[in-house]
């Protein structure tokens, strides 16, 4: 029997996770259930229509923890479908008792705030290292000097405003923080 | 800085914290833990995966409990187990909290008492 494989290629934004979740589920809606992603690949296998909830998680963990991560989720009916980079995909039936994967708002919060850390930690050294190249070519290449400064200046405004949105929903979860 | 001053450092503890570390003072292994929070606290509190997983990291990571190597199924099930750091920590935190109510009692009764006068 065939296992028909459909793929797609889709951008969401890191503070639009909601919406990616919603269309996973649309999918499973359909028959076809998430079996790997690859950052902006989603491949879906063909099966029967389920009503699976999704959710991503956002880690950096050693390989050697992951065992236990993963069946720490298995235990409360959540199954691992896989990774891109240290983002867990992770699935379960709408009647699994247990809906929600953070149950607080701190953990809730931890979460974003890594993502913010390792959204700095991999942008802004792109644009600094484009910058050191437009150092060089400031007399000899003119275009080339233009398209990588608004290249550059475009990462940095891109930083910012992840930044604001991000720090955004992580004050939202400490407001709500009893102590 | 020793323990004792370490300790107080942590105080007050989340309510996540807490009960995560008093659940330990038995070897416990992740949903096992959950259970057993889910039970004391009249189902109030029932945490979600990712939420268990990181309390039981960053509790590791500030020494309160340590991975105690018993099953054979040790690698997927880590059993964990408060550490004499941890037992230092939730004393402080049963006076601390007593004191609290007690507090609280006490004034709340004074309170009613004045209101019927």
């Amino acid at each position: 029997m065939n296992k028909q494989i459909k793929r797609y290629f889709r951008f969401f934004w890191a503070w639009n996770e909601s919406k990616k979740l919603v269309w996973l589920n649309q999918m499973s809606q359909d028959g076809w259930h998430l079996s790997k992603c690859n950052r902006l690949i989603y491949s879906f296998t063909k099966g029967d229509s389920k009503n699976l909830r999704y959710f991503v998680d956002f880690r950096v963990m050693k390989r050697e923890n992951q065992a236990e991560y993963f069946e720490i989720f298995k235990e409360s009916g959540w199954n691992y479908i896989t990774n891109a980079g240290c983002n867990y995909y992770f699935s379960t039936s709408a009647e699994n008792k247990h809906q929600e994967v953070y149950t607080d708002n701190k953990s809730r919060s931890e979460k974003y705030r890594l993502l913010t850390i390792v959204h700095i930690l991999v942008l802004l050294p792109i644009s600094y290292f484009l910058m050191f190249f437009l150092h060089r070519f400031l007399d000899t290449r003119p275009v080339l000097m233009g398209v990588l400064l608004v290249i550059a200046v475009s990462i940095d405004l891109f930083v910012v405003y992840s930044l604001i949105r991000l720090i955004a929903i992580i004050s939202k979860f400490n407001k709500e923080i009893k102590e | 800085m020793n323990e004792f001053d370490e300790a107080r450092k942590m105080m007050p503890l989340t309510e996540t914290s807490f009960y995560v570390l008093i659940s330990l003072l038995e070897p416990l292994h992740g949903y096992a833990i959950m259970q057993k929070v889910e039970r004391l606290s009249g189902g109030r509190i029932i945490y979600g995966p990712g939420t268990l997983y990181g309390a039981l990291n960053n509790l590791e990571n500030l020494g309160l409990i340590a991975i105690c190597d018993l099953s054979v199924d040790s690698k997927k099930k880590k059993t964990y187990l408060i550490t004499s750091k941890g037992k230092l920590l939730i004393n402080l935190e049963i006076k601390r909290l007593e004191e609290m109510v007690k507090n609280a009692r006490m004034l709340s009764n004074e309170a009613k008492q004045n209101e019927e006068v």
